[in-house]
């Protein structure tokens, strides 16, 4: 320790540079990372600084400062795209911002990106054995983002503004192709549609619930075992009750 | 060594003049002249010459070539090898030669000169925080490679940083000098000549006849005459502000008819010695034209008579073009009330609507409204960024925009300043994005906000009443209850539901007060239904023999607690809140002196007050918390404890009986009208009453709850529940005095029925948002009852004053009125007189 301060304070850039590489190989980051930031300006113009701030990033990754070490994979790119770590680079500033990003119920822009950053590594690396890898995180992002959607419908749902919540679980439905959350959407769509039938005023009504029943119909078809369609038919139910009257009464 | 070297052109650079920096930019070769078309060689090896402060291997790194690969000549890499060395902004100059050629081999040269770099920096002529503030904004630094263009740029940044602040006559030069101790640096000297601030001697203004000299001037916002006497603004020249002000001077021609207004010639002259300049306008006013016909066209879904209501034209007017646009396109404000704004609120956001003058004749001018309505557009996306910390529900759910709603643009400005009330989100920096898409005629919004930081945390020691005072306050606007459990969540406390929770300790030798309070705005997530929850400790000692003596056998000791719902109406309108609490409080006094409020016979006693309170109220006021213009506020309160002595048999013949269970019930009713009088003027109407009655003609009125009236209406530090009405004119809770023998507010016994009105005219002087400031003055009439039988609506203090108030963000509200009270205060002849009152922080 007394030697790592001497080494910080007073060494030179070749002492320093030694020892910063003895310190990442020992998995003493922050030290490392300490030294080898010191030593950059004085390698900005030497072979070594390849290593330096490939190490930096990898550093900084390894305790967690996934923004500083983005900062520097990116330049590390920049500045040597004909090394043979640019894959291991690139990798890595994906799974930086998939590190970086929150709980689904906040701002996105992280999960945003390291989608980005996992395509584009996909794109620029197709022979990569990370594509695998790759491919599960961005499913794993964008179920993410599928799950903020369906909840924001699902709010309007329980507030009961039903027809901005129709809207809404269409628009999980419709800009997230092939989600999980189809089935559920699906439900919650008739189910608000619904509510906006039975609750609905008299001259609307009428339409409304031939538009609950529509959804019903194609909920049904694209779902025939739907863990939800048992309450689904009791609504159904109460809707056709609610129809039929009317119906009786026009003829 | 250069005869040997052939230049050829490279193509590639010359017709795409890529590397335009470079005229250099050439290399050569003996052994195969034609290079026409290109070839690839096997790079052999690089060599690099004029280097002083780099490495050849790093001018070789820089460049991206390396020895053994295959390269093009002539070809992008070695355009490539050139473009980044020069980019690198550290060699004025940069060559490639071919030195050698074998076979298939190249080999080249790199001949670089470096640029000089900054050392040291020296500012002549300004001082110290200057020479930092103009170093980081040009970037004059040093270790900074010396470029032309960077003198050049740092030399007009300055200059013009001071032309802009009036100095016309700012010399900037900057100039260098070889460093002694190393050739390849520059020391830098910045001489900078302010000169004195120009200032305008005179204005000279010709062809006007509608306006005098003073009005033009007038209309001049920024750019004024030298003059004695001259604070507010400054006569320094500016010409931006010049610029600003001709085309306002033009704007009100046109609004008087002028349409054709325009300045034909403006000339600058300095005067001698070249200390002031005079300004020179030469104004053609042109006719004053009306309108002799307005018409509506395309219109479908609004009439043309609809219209016309809102263009509040007629034929005959006067023909002013920029009232006519207002009306039409907006004023830029958010309340702006014109027909384009009315189209965009109802989902028209495709509409396009222009004006055309198609016929001029003499005087009158006939004008076409051309409407294209389109049709109308649907959100079909409603999203939020930037919201780090608050989770999405806490704000779709105040979101006045949902898919699925026709587009409108007050819906959105009213989501806007709904987020902003918050408080969660710095409010000037919420924007909405709208991502319209004309093919299926709908509309995605996104809203951009900042979060900043809701959580206060109070850490204070002071002395005050003859001991050391500390306190700990935590408060948290954003709080996240259900995550308290959760570790992942603290970053660094669960925030981002919406929550408020404080908390706060205080003691000292004489007193410790804990409190702990907690509201959830929407319970249960369904309807905007607030709980609120708070819980309160106090223990108080008495003063011994002397002033520092804590005495601790006087002992007053006050629990209290409260649970409330609080519910926004749809019904009658969505202006209109309820709220519903129900609070106890229990006093344990033992010898402690409470004043006359809380009078036990033996010095000791138990209190409890018991209450329901619910509360009723309308909030239309706007635009501005702090200085509103329209609208008004009304609100209903009753309070009531159960009335306990009904269902007892009990003498109460001592205090100890009549004081253990409370009983009174309150009635408060308030009201609050804006309106915008001429100009920016605004007027405050206010009227207000309480009464505080009793079940049982035997228990009398409690000494609890009671009214003060009189004064700034600040509320003291009081245990009793104490109302204080302010009453400009008149001494703190004076006009409560019945006994009016006693002088302190804390032996007042206070009154059971008040009422008051007041008007106020108030005058913006500024409205920004880091500082809000207005004028006021007032009349004002009311007064206090000891009993209803002494009430009578008619019999009341009178005053008048003027005052001053000023919001800043960091302070609250601060302020200062000058009343004088017409009528007598009780026990004491003649009138009140002048008094001062200063508010500080009191809810406007």
């Amino acid at each position: 320790c007394g030697k790592y301060n001497k080494v910080l304070n007073k060494g030179t850039s070749d002492e320093r540079y030694i020892m910063a590489n003895d310190l990442y190989k020992e998995e003493s980051y922050q030290k490392a990372n300490r030294l080898f930031e010191l030593i950059l300006p004085a390698y900005e113009t030497k072979p070594q600084k390849e290593v330096v701030v490939f190490r930096l990033a990898e550093g900084y990754f390894k305790v967690k400062d996934y923004t500083t070490a983005i900062y520097y994979y990116e330049k590390f790119i920049r500045n040597f795209p004909k090394s043979t770590e640019l894959e291991t680079a690139q990798y890595q500033i994906a799974e930086s911002y998939f590190k970086l990003s929150p709980k689904y119920s906040i701002d996105q822009t992280d999960t945003k990106k390291a989608m980005e950053a996992f395509q584009s590594f996909i794109d620029n690396n197709p022979d990569s054995d990370k594509i695998a890898d790759a491919n599960k995180r961005i499913n794993e992002l964008s179920y993410k983002l599928e799950t903020k959607a369906f909840e924001i419908a699902k709010q309007y749902y329980k507030i009961g503004i039903y027809n901005s919540a129709m809207v809404a679980f269409d628009n999980v439905i419709l800009d997230y192709l092939g989600t999980s959350y189809k089935e559920e959407a699906m439900f919650y769509k008739f189910k608000s549609a619904y509510e906006l039938g039975i609750n609905s005023i008299y001259y609307k009504k009428e339409a409304r619930i031939k538009d609950a029943i529509k959804f019903y119909t194609r909920y049904k078809k694209a779902f025939p075992n739907s863990e939800y369609l048992k309450e689904a038919d009791d609504l159904y139910n109460k809707l056709l009750e609610e129809s039929q009257p009317k119906q009786e009464q026009n003829s | 060594q250069e005869e040997n070297k052939q230049e050829i052109s490279n193509e590639e650079n010359n017709t795409s003049g890529e590397v335009s920096v470079n005229t250099n930019n050439t290399f050569s070769n003996q052994n195969q002249p034609d290079f026409s078309t290109p070839k690839n060689y096997l790079l052999g090896g690089i060599s690099v010459t004029g280097t002083n402060a780099f490495s050849e291997a790093s001018v070789i790194s820089y460049s991206g070539l390396k020895t053994g690969q295959e390269i093009k000549i002539p070809g992008d890499k070695l355009t490539s090898a050139i473009k980044k060395l020069h980019k690198s902004d550290r060699f004025s100059d940069v060559e490639v030669f071919i030195t050698k050629m074998e076979g298939n081999t190249v080999y080249l040269e790199i001949a670089v000169k470096e640029l000089p770099q900054l050392n040291e920096i020296k500012f002549v002529g300004v001082s110290n925080s200057k020479e930092k503030t103009f170093k980081k904004d040009t970037g004059l630094t040093t270790g900074k490679m010396l470029t032309e263009n960077l003198i050049t740029s740092t030399e007009n940044y300055i200059r013009q940083f001071y032309i802009d602040k009036g100095y016309l006559k700012a010399k900037v030069n900057i100039s260098t000098v070889d460093n002694p101790e190393n050739a390849n640096q520059k020391n830098a000297i910045v001489y900078i000549d302010k000169g004195k601030l120009v200032k305008i001697k005179d204005i000279n203004i010709e062809g006007n006849d509608q306006f005098s000299d003073k009005d033009v001037r007038k209309a001049l916002k920024d750019t004024k005459r030298k003059f004695w006497g001259r604070f507010w603004k400054r006569s320094k020249y500016v010409e931006d502000n010049y610029e600003e002000d001709k085309k306002k001077l033009i704007e009100k021609y046109r609004r008087k008819g002028f349409r054709d207004a325009r300045i034909v010639a403006d000339s600058i002259t300095w005067n001698e010695g070249k200390k002031t300049v005079d300004l020179h306008l030469n104004i053609e006013e042109g006719n004053k034209y009306f309108y002799k016909e307005i018409k509506f066209l395309g219109n479908k879904s609004y009439k043309s008579e609809d219209l016309q209501r809102i263009l509040r034209i007629e034929k005959g007017d006067v023909y002013d073009s920029k009232t006519l646009e207002e009306r039409v396109k907006g004023d830029g404000t958010p309340d702006s009330d014109d027909i384009t704004t009315m189209y965009q609120n109802s989902g028209y956001l495709f509409s396009q609507i222009n004006l055309v003058e198609t016929k001029v004749e003499n005087d009158s001018i006939t004008v076409e409204i051309r409407i294209h309505e389109d049709d109308q557009a649907t959100i079909s996306h409603v999203a939020v960024v930037g919201n780090d910390k608050t989770n999405d529900h806490v704000i779709y759910r105040e979101l006045r925009t949902r898919p699925g709603d026709l587009y409108s643009k007050d819906n959105i400005i009213r989501s806007i300043r709904e987020l902003g009330q918050m408080g969660f989100f710095d409010a000037e920096a919420i924007s909405p994005d709208l991502q319209p898409n004309y093919a299926d005629k709908t509309v995605g919004i996104e809203y951009s906000l900042t979060e900043k930081g809701s959580s206060q945390i109070e850490l204070q020691g002071g002395y005050g009443s003859g001991s050391f005072i500390g306190t700990l306050g935590l408060s948290f606007n954003n709080f996240s209850l259900r995550n308290v459990f959760k570790k992942e969540e603290y970053k660094p406390l669960p925030l981002g539901d919406g929550q408020q929770l404080s908390l706060r300790l205080q003691a000292s030798r004489f007193s410790t007060t804990n409190s702990l309070s907690f509201t959830e705005p929407w319970l249960g997530g369904k309807k905007p239904r607030s709980l609120s929850f708070s819980i309160y400790n106090t223990k108080q000692y008495g003063y011994g023999s002397s002033y520092y003596e804590v005495d601790k056998s006087q002992k007053l000791n006050i629990f209290g607690a409260s649970i409330g719902i609080g519910e926004r109406l749809k019904w009658p309108d969505d202006f209109f809140s309820i709220s519903n609490t129900i609070s106890y409080r229990r006093y344990t006094v033992n010898q402690f002196n409470f004043g006359s409020a809380l009078s036990f016979d033996d010095g000791t006693g138990v209190s409890n007050n018991l209450s329901y309170n619910v509360t009723l109220q309308r909030n239309s006021a706007g635009p501005s918390l702090i200085f509103p213009s329209y609208g008004s506020t009304f609100s209903v309160e009753g309070k009531f404890t159960p009335p306990f002595s009904l269902f007892s048999n009990k003498d109460y013949d001592t205090n100890n009986e009549r004081f253990k269970w409370l009983e009174y019930y309150k009635i408060n009713l308030k009201a609050k009208w804006y309106t915008a009088l001429v100009g920016k003027f605004v007027l405050m109407t206010n009227a207000q009453f309480g009464y505080l009655g009793n079940y049982n003609g035997k228990l009398g009125e409690v000494p609890f709850e009671r009214y003060f009236v009189g004064g700034d209406g600040l509320n003291t530090n009081s245990f009793d529940g104490r109302e204080v009405i302010g009453l400009r004119g008149y001494p703190n809770s004076s006009l409560s005095n019945f006994g009016g023998q006693t002088t302190t507010t804390s032996e007042f016994v206070g009154a059971t029925v008040y009422d008051k009105f007041s008007m106020e005219v108030r005058y913006p002087i500024t409205l920004n948002p880091s500082a809000s400031i207005y004028a006021l003055g007032f009349v004002e009439a009311g007064n206090a009852y000891s009993n209803f039988s002494k009430f009578n609506p008619f019999d009341v203090k009178k005053s008048a004053g003027l005052g001053i108030r000023i919001f800043m963000p960091a302070f609250g509200l601060l302020g200062i009125d000058f009343g004088h009270g017409f009528d007598n205060v009780p026990g004491e002849v003649g009138k009140s007189g002048w008094q001062t009152h200063f508010i500080i922080g009191q809810q406007f």
